[in-house]
């Protein structure tokens, strides 16, 4: 009994620990004049229903690599779908023609460095890894 | 081409959007199940049209609205023959489609019409057909094949299909649901009307699934023996039941109606292994989605089982 205890005592650490660590920072240009928005308009970029942010600019959406954990958060977070999910409601898009999916970026350095030199790219990074460079405009814990 | 304001418009061969998930249908990936529920998806074989079609996208609070207007023509064989193929074609083609998407919750409508046509070498035999009907439906006490007759042919008829659709997916529950509608003028395309519903549960990268489905005709499927009246000679005497099993041939009920039980596993970060046992269910006198049914048609209530077991990729 104690033991299990012990381990359910553990395991809560290790959650918190990781919730911590594991937030999602949506960010734009820090020169954007997008402001904060919604995890339905951030879901609706990423998911291919809406190429536009609400002020009705395009919006041209970055993705992390497939497979990594800041994108399975990510997807979670904000979303509520699975990569499969997700993969499954872009194939459709993309076979009837009507939209391509964003383009995978391969770290947070360099969604930073995309966002920062064209205000009608959004992405998504770690946290931790917000700077000036970039403004959040969502965050998911 | 994007025309601003939320337009497109495309030009050329597109995949004809008939249903919920014409534009995708034989993507096996985008789809829960094996493959979309023949007994409504099987009424309209034609998979593309040429010609244009108008896209509108506008977002509504949290409502995504789509809209769809397409223009064009198609074929599409439909049976063959010892003289060969026989072909409908579908001209004058004018459809519109209208979405909303709220959320988990996307429903569906589409209607569009037609008008019919028969090509290729193996319309002989159903243009001889048509022919027999005309000239012995012109003799008194013999209309009724001359209604037939007209009936049965096909060229210039309208036909229209209309469906309405939704899907539900709430991350853990997915469930797709569609009604069908199709009626033409010609006895040679049978009215129909379908349905099916389609129940999944998501656990992790496994998605347990219930599906039923079913197909009802509502046109005549086939005619009584016409009665000759006395005085005919022996060949119209001979004659009409030949034209009228002649008829009969042409006409085909397929109703059916389909259970399946089945699971999809997204294994990997590109494929998906999908199993399925089906159970198709074919009243007496219809042949179902088979080809090639001895005898033209079941004669009694058929039950066929088809396992399958797919893996789909997508790139």
């Amino acid at each position: 009994m104690k033991k299990l205890i012990k381990t359910i005592l553990l395991c809560s650490a290790m959650f918190s620990i990781h919730s911590a660590y594991a937030q999602v920072a949506v960010v734009v240009g820090a020169k954007s004049d997008i402001g904060t928005l919604t995890s339905e308009q951030v879901s609706s970029i990423y998911l291919g229903k809406s190429d536009k942010f609400p002020n009705g600019s395009t919006a041209l959406p970055l993705d992390q690599s497939s497979g990594s954990a800041i994108r399975g958060l990510f997807y979670d977070k904000v979303t509520g779908k699975s990569e499969a999910q997700v993969k499954a409601a872009w194939s459709r898009l993309v076979f009837s023609g009507k939209g391509t999916p964003p383009k995978e970026i391969g770290s947070s350095a360099e969604v930073k460095k995309l966002v920062t030199a064209n205000p009608s790219t959004i992405g998504y990074i770690e946290k931790s890894a917000v700077d000036s460079s970039v403004k959040v405009v969502f965050s998911a814990d | 081409m994007k025309l601003g304001g939320g337009f497109d418009l495309r030009l050329g061969r597109i995949g004809a959007p008939f249903f919920m998930t014409s534009d995708f249908r034989n993507v096996g990936y985008t789809n829960l199940s094996v493959r979309t529920p023949f007994d409504v998806y099987g009424l309209v074989p034609v998979r593309s049209f040429d010609g244009g079609d108008l896209l509108y996208k506008t977002d509504l609070g949290e409502t995504t609205l789509n809209g769809q207007l397409w223009l064009g023509k198609s074929g599409v064989r439909v049976s063959q023959n010892a003289q060969g193929d026989i072909d409908l074609s579908l001209s004058n083609i004018a459809g519109i489609n209208l979405s909303a998407e709220n959320g988990p919750l996307t429903v569906r409508f589409g209607t569009m019409k037609t008008r019919l046509g028969t090509n290729g070498s193996g319309t002989a035999g159903l243009n001889t057909l048509l022919g027999g009907l005309g000239h012995l439906g012109a003799m008194p006490g013999l209309e009724s094949l001359a209604t037939m007759g007209n009936d049965l042919n096909v060229n210039g008829k309208l036909a229209t299909f209309s469906g309405l659709g939704a899907i539900l997916d709430t991350g853990n529950w997915v469930v797709n649901t569609e009604y069908v509608k199709r009626k033409s003028e010609t006895t040679y395309v049978s009215d129909a009307n379908a349905w099916y519903a389609t129940l999944g549960y998501r656990i992790e990268t496994f998605t347990p699934y219930l599906s039923f489905s079913n197909r009802k005709l509502t046109s005549v499927t086939s005619y009584a023996p016409v009665a000759v009246p006395p005085g005919y000679p022996p060949v119209v005497q001979g004659t009409v039941p030949v034209l009228v099993a002649g008829v009969n041939g042409a006409l085909k009920s397929t109703a059916e109606s389909t259970s399946a039980l089945g699971i999809r596993w997204d294994a990997g970060k590109n494929y998906d292994v999908k199993a399925e046992f089906q159970q198709i269910r074919v009243p007496a006198g219809s042949t179902g989605a088979f080809s090639d049914v001895p005898s033209g048609a079941y004669m009694v209530d058929t039950k066929v089982n088809v396992v399958s077991l797919v893996v789909d990729f997508v790139f």
